[in-house]
C-alpha cells in the first residue's frame, strides 16, 4: 500500500468513525435500543457468511471479498455495518465519485432474517447524508435496486430513478 | 506555536466537524419526515448493487460510471 494510501484510509476511517458516532447517538436519542453502527469488521464478514443459509436471501455475494477488494480500491469510501444486539442486520459500502460531488451507494445488503420492525435502510440514509456533508457532495445515488419492490421503497423516501444507468438519486 | 495552541485548534476543528455531521443528520431526518417515509415497512431481502459485476472486474465496474 503506498503512502499517501496509507493516509488517505487513516484520515478518511477517522470521518466514517465521527459520522458513525453521531448516528450512533442518535439511535441512543431516539431509543432504538440495541441498535449500533460500526465500520466493517472481521466479526461483520463472518457474520454475514451466516445469510447465505438462508432462504430469505436476495443475493449470493462474498462479502469478505467484496470489502476487501472495494477498501483496497478507495480509501475515501463510505462503510457500515449495523447491528441489533449481537445481530448483524446490515452492511453497506459507497463511495464518491472522482469529483467529490456525489455519493454512491454501491452495495447494500439486510439480513435476510432481521426483524421486521428493524430498519437498515433508514440509519443508512442519515449517515450517507453525514458524510456527504463531510466530503462536500451535494447528491446521493443508490446503485442497481435489486427488484421493483426495492425500487419503489426508495421512491418514497424521494429518490427518483434513472433507467438508463439503474440507480436512484436525491439532491441534498 | 504551542502544542496547546495546536490542540485547541485541532479541538475547536473537530468540534466544528461534529455540529456539522448533527446538522446533516437533522436535514435528513426532516427530508424523510417530509416524504412520509418514517415508518414505512422495508422489503424484505433488501439489498442493491451489483458486487459480481464489481468483483468480476473492477476497472470494468468503474469505467461503466454514467455518474459524472
Amino acid at each position: 500500500m503506498l503512502a499517501t494510501h496509507k493516509e488517505a484510509e487513516e484520515r478518511y476511517t477517522i470521518l466514517r468513525k465521527a459520522v458513525l458516532d453521531e448516528i450512533n447517538k442518535e439511535f441512543s436519542l431516539t431509543n432504538q435500543a440495541g441498535m449500533s453502527a460500526r465500520l466493517i469488521d472481521q466479526m461483520a464478514l463472518s457474520q454475514s457468511k451466516l445469510w447465505s443459509q438462508s432462504p430469505n436471501r436476495q443475493v449470493d455475494w462474498d462479502w469478505r471479498e467484496g470489502y476487501s477488494a472495494f477498501k483496497f480500491r478507495y480509501p475515501k469510501r463510505f462503510e457500515m455495518a449495523l447491528w441489533h444486539d449481537e445481530m448483524l442486520v446490515s452492511l453497506s459500502l459507497g463511495r464518491p465519485t472522482y469529483n467529490g460531488s456525489r455519493l454512491r451507494l454501491d452495495f447494500i445488503e439486510g439480513n435476510p432474517d432481521k426483524p421486521k420492525d428493524i430498519k437498515v435502510f433508514e440509519p443508512t440514509v442519515l449517515a450517507m447524508v453525514a458524510y456527504a456533508q463531510v466530503l462536500g457532495a451535494t447528491e446521493l445515488r443508490v446503485m442497481h435496486p435489486i427488484n421493483q419492490d426495492v425500487k419503489k421503497y426508495y421512491e418514497r423516501f424521494g429518490f427518483s430513478y434513472v433507467s438508463k444507468a439503474d440507480y436512484l438519486y436525491i439532491t441534498l | 506555536m504551542s502544542n496547546d495552541k495546536v490542540k485547541s485548534l485541532a479541538e475547536k476543528r473537530n468540534e466544528k466537524q461534529t455540529e456539522t455531521i448533527q446538522d446533516a443528520i437533522k436535514r435528513a431526518k426532516q427530508l424523510i419526515r417530509n416524504n412520509d417515509a418514517e415508518n414505512l415497512e422495508e422489503p424484505e431481502g433488501l439489498a442493491s448493487g451489483d458486487m459480481k459485476k464489481f468483483l468480476n472486474n473492477p476497472d470494468e465496474y468503474e469505467k461503466d460510471d454514467k455518474d459524472e
